[in-house]
C-alpha cells in the first residue's frame, strides 16, 4: 500500500504549500517539536486542582469517590496484605479464594495462614496484582503488560484487588507521563479507574460490564 | 455508509411520530447532558483546558505530515504493520485481507466510529467472518440488527424494555429480570466465551501518540482489551486525525473528552497499546497492525481544517434541539447531530446530504459545549451556502427564496406587500391569535401564531416620527 502511503502524505503536502486555513507548511521538525513542548507549559492552568494538599489523602478521596467508586484500605506494610484481602472477601460474602499476579512480592506472603487458597484460574473470581503507580487527579492505578503481569487478568476477574505503594502515588497525569518518559513504552498500559461500568441502557450506570465487578485498592506504607 | 434511500424529511418525520424513541433518547442524552454540566462545573480550569486542546488539535493538523510519519516509524520499530488506506473501501480490504491471511473464523470488535464510517461490519459480513460487537451497546444495535444512533451510546434509542426483548430472544444465558442489571449480567455471560475464542480483534483509536507509535483506546466497560489481548492479531483502524505529538498531550485532551462525553473525569479503562506482544510478555496478540485511514481527511484539511479537530464526545448532539427530536437514525449516515451533519456531506458529498446542514435551528448550543471550540454553526451555514451556491437546493426552495429576495431588495413592494400580507392575516384572528390560515398548516398544527398587530412595524415608525416632530 506504498501507493496510499505516498498519496495521502503528497496531498498533506501540498494543502501545506497553498497555505490553507489553519496550516503553516515548510516549518522544521525542530520548531514543530518545540511548538509542541509549549503545548504542554504551565499545566496548572489546565487541570483540576487536587482535593487536598496531601498526595495520598487526594489519591484515596477521588478513588473512593462516586466517579471511580473503588473501596481502599491502608496497610502499614505488605505482610499483612493476605488478612486484609480475607477481610474483604468475607465481608464481601465472596469465597475466601484468589488467583495472584505471579510477581515475587505477592508469592513471598502466606496466603494459606489468611486462609485463602490460591487458585491458577481466573474466571470470575478475584485477582490480586501490584500497581507500578497511581494518579491521585484522577484516582487510577497503572498497570503495565510484562512477564509477571498478564493485562487479560485484570478484566477477567470478578473482584480486583490492586496493591499500591503510597510513594508510588503521583499528583497528576502529566506526573505519569513525566515518569515513563524516554523508557522503551510497555505493550499495554493500562490505566484503571474503577471497576468495569456501562452506561449504556438508557444512560443508568452497572458495574461488572465484561470486567471486575469490584475494584479494591490497598495503599501499603506511609502510614 | 451511504445515506438511505428515504429523504431525510420522511425519516425526521415518522422519528417525531415514535414516542419511545423520544422518551429514550432523554432518558440517556437528559442524563449526559446534567452530567456535563457537573462536571464541567467541578473543573473552573474547562475553559482554559479547552482552549488549550483546540490548539493541540491546530498544531496537529497543521504538521499532519510530520507527526504521521514519526508515528509510523516508532509504531514499525515496536513491531507494528503500519497500513494506509485513501479511503473506506481500502481500509475495508486491509482488514478483511489481514483476516482472512489469519484465518479467521471469528472477529471481536471494540466500538469504534471509524470504523462504522468504513463499512466494516458489512465488509466482515460479505467475507464470511463472523462478526461479535463486544461494547454493550453495540451488541445490542448488533442483536437488532440496525446502525448505532449515536457515537457514544450506540444504543441510545432503546428502551430498556426493548432491549430485554432482544436479549430474551436472542441469548443463551437469558436475563433474570427486565432490571438493567440483570441485563448487563446476561450480555456479560453470553459475551465472555466469544472474547477468549475470537481469531482476530479489532478496535479503533481515541488517539495515536507520534513520540511512542503507541495507540489509545479508552472504555468504561473493559472491552477494549477484552478484544485486543487474547487473540492472535490485533488490528487498529484510525482516522490520520487522531494524531497526538506525546502522552502529555493525550492527557489533556483526554480531559475535555470524559468530561465532554459521559461527565466522568476520567475513563474506567484509559489503555496505550503499543505493538505485539514481546517475547518475554505474558499474554497479548501476536501481531499489531494499524490501519491509518483517509477517507476525505485531506480534503477536510484543505476545506474544513477545525472539524478535523473533533475528538468524537458527543456532546453537540446531546445539546442538540434537533438530535434531541428526532434521534440519531433520521441523519441516515454514520455520524449524526451537528457534528456528523458537517462530516456527512464530506463523506457522502452535498448532493446527497444537502438536507442535514439545514436541520439546525443555529441555536449555537453545539458550538457552546463544543470542548475543542468547534464552530460547527458557521460550519453548518457554509454547508447551505455551498449548496446554494452549487444549485443543489430544489426548484421551489430557489423560487420561494428568489421570489422573496426580488420583493425584499424593492422598499417600496415590499412595504405594500407586508402591509396586504398583515390585513390578510388579521382575517384569521380569533381573540389576538391565530389557529388556522391558509398554507399556515404546518406552523398551526402545533401552535397558535400570534396575530399581527393593525400596522406593519414600518407604518408604526412613520407614524411616530411624524408624531414626535415639532
Amino acid at each position: 500500500m506504498t501507493d496510499a502511503r505516498d498519496s495521502i502524505l503528497q496531498s498533506l503536502r501540498e494543502s501545506s504549500n497553498t497555505g490553507g486555513a489553519g496550516t503553516i507548511g515548510g516549518v522544521g521538525s525542530d520548531e514543530i517539536a518545540a511548538e509542541a513542548q509549549a503545548l504542554l507549559d504551565d499545566p496548572i492552568a489546565v487541570r483540576p486542582t487536587l482535593p487536598s494538599a496531601d498526595i495520598v489523602d487526594s489519591f484515596i478521596t477521588r478513588a473512593r469517590g462516586a466517579k471511580v467508586g473503588a473501596t481502599v484500605d491502608r496497610i502499614a506494610s505488605m505482610e499483612t496484605l493476605p488478612a486484609t484481602v480475607a477481610a474483604y472477601l468475607a465481608e464481601a460474602g465472596e469465597r475466601a479464594q484468589l488467583c495472584r499476579q505471579p510477581t515475587p512480592s505477592l508469592e513471598a506472603l502466606d496466603w494459606a495462614a489468611a486462609g485463602i487458597d490460591v487458585r491458577g484460574d481466573i474466571d470470575d473470581g478475584a485477582f490480586v496484582a501490584v500497581a507500578l503507580w497511581g494518579i491521585s487527579e484522577t484516582g487510577s492505578v497503572v498497570v503495565h503488560s510484562a512477564a509477571d503481569q498478564p493485562i487479560l487478568s485484570s478484566f477477567l476477574c470478578g473482584v480486583q484487588f490492586i496493591v499500591l505503594k503510597a510513594e508510588r502515588i503521583l499528583a497528576h497525569l502529566e506526573d505519569y507521563a513525566a515518569a515513563v518518559q524516554g523508557d522503551l513504552a510497555p505493550r499495554n498500559a493500562c490505566l484503571i479507574t474503577g471497576a468495569s461500568g456501562t452506561t449504556d441502557i438508557e444512560g443508568s450506570l452497572v458495574k461488572g460490564a465484561h470486567g471486575p465487578r469490584e475494584l479494591h485498592i490497598i495503599i501499603v506504607g506511609g502510614v | 455508509m451511504q445515506v438511505g434511500m428515504t429523504s431525510f424529511k420522511a425519516r425526521a418525520k415518522s422519528a417525531l411520530a415514535d414516542a419511545t424513541l423520544k422518551t429514550a433518547i432523554d432518558r440517556t442524552a437528559g442524563n449526559a447532558e446534567t452530567k456535563r454540566a457537573t462536571a464541567v462545573g467541578e473543573f473552573p480550569q474547562f475553559d482554559a483546558a479547552r482552549r488549550r486542546g483546540r490548539k493541540i488539535k491546530d498544531h496537529v493538523i497543521a504538521n499532519l505530515e510530520h507527526y504521521l510519519t514519526q508515528f509510523e516509524r516508532n509504531a514499525i520499530a515496536s513491531g507494528a504493520k503500519v497500513h494506509w488506506a485513501r479511503t473506506s473501501q481500502e481500509a475495508s480490504r486491509i482488514v478483511i485481507d489481514i483476516c482472512k491471511a489469519a484465518n479467521a473464523k471469528s472477529v471481536t470488535r471494540s466500538k469504534s466510529m471509524l470504523g462504522e464510517e468504513i463499512g466494516l461490519p458489512h465488509a466482515l459480513e460479505a467475507a464470511g467472518i463472523e462478526r461479535v460487537e463486544t461494547d454493550l451497546a453495540e451488541h445490542i444495535v448488533q442483536l437488532a440488527d440496525e446502525t448505532p444512533s449515536h457515537i457514544v451510546w450506540p444504543a441510545m434509542h432503546k428502551t430498556r424494555e426493548q432491549v430485554a426483548e432482544l436479549f430474551k430472544s436472542q441469548h443463551q444465558e437469558l436475563p433474570a429480570s427486565d432490571a438493567i442489571p440483570d441485563l448487563v449480567e446476561s450480555a456479560r455471560k453470553d459475551l465472555r466465551r466469544k472474547f477468549l475464542n475470537a481469531d482476530v480483534g479489532i478496535s479503533g483509536a481515541n488517539f495515536l501518540i507520534a513520540d511512542t507509535g503507541a495507540i489509545c483506546t479508552v472504555t468504561n466497560e473493559g472491552n477494549a482489551e477484552l478484544t485486543t489481548t487474547p487473540p492472535k492479531v490485533h488490528i487498529v483502524t484510525a482516522g490520520i486525525e487522531k494524531l497526538v505529538p506525546s502522552l502529555g498531550h493525550a492527557f489533556m485532551l483526554l480531559r475535555l473528552l470524559v468530561r465532554s462525553a459521559t461527565g466522568g473525569d476520567f475513563t474506567q479503562y484509559t489503555t496505550f497499546h503499543c505493538g505485539p506482544k514481546r517475547p518475554e510478555d505474558a499474554d497479548g496478540p501476536e501481531e499489531f497492525h494499524i490501519v491509518l485511514v483517509d477517507n476525505g481527511r485531506t480534503k477536510m484539511r484543505r476545506e474544513l481544517p477545525e472539524m478535523l479537530r473533533c475528538i468524537r464526545c458527543g456532546a453537540c448532539m446531546n445539546h442538540c434541539v434537533v438530535y434531541r427530536q428526532i434521534g440519531g437514525h433520521a441523519y441516515g449516515a454514520t455520524y449524526p447531530g451537528p457534528m456528523g451533519s458537517v462530516l456527512t456531506p464530506v463523506l457522502d458529498g452535498l448532493k446527497q446530504s444537502r438536507e442535514l446542514p439545514h436541520a439546525c435551528t443555529l441555536n449555537g448550543k453545539c458550538a457552546e459545549v463544543c470542548p475543542v471550540e468547534i464552530p460547527l454553526p458557521s460550519l453548518l451555514r457554509g454547508w447551505r451556502e455551498r449548496s446554494w451556491k452549487e444549485g443543489l437546493e430544489p426548484v421551489t426552495v430557489r423560487a420561494g427564496i428568489g421570489g422573496w429576495a426580488f420583493v425584499a431588495r424593492r422598499p417600496g413592494l415590499y412595504h405594500m406587500a407586508t402591509a396586504i400580507a398583515v390585513r390578510l392575516m388579521r382575517l384569521f384572528k380569533r381573540g389576538g391569535r391565530i389557529a388556522w390560515m391558509p398554507f399556515a398548516g404546518g406552523w398551526t398544527e402545533y401552535r397558535d401564531l400570534p396575530a399581527p398587530p393593525k400596522k406593519t412595524f414600518i407604518n408604526a415608525y412613520h407614524a411616530s416620527r411624524r408624531g414626535a416632530k415639532p
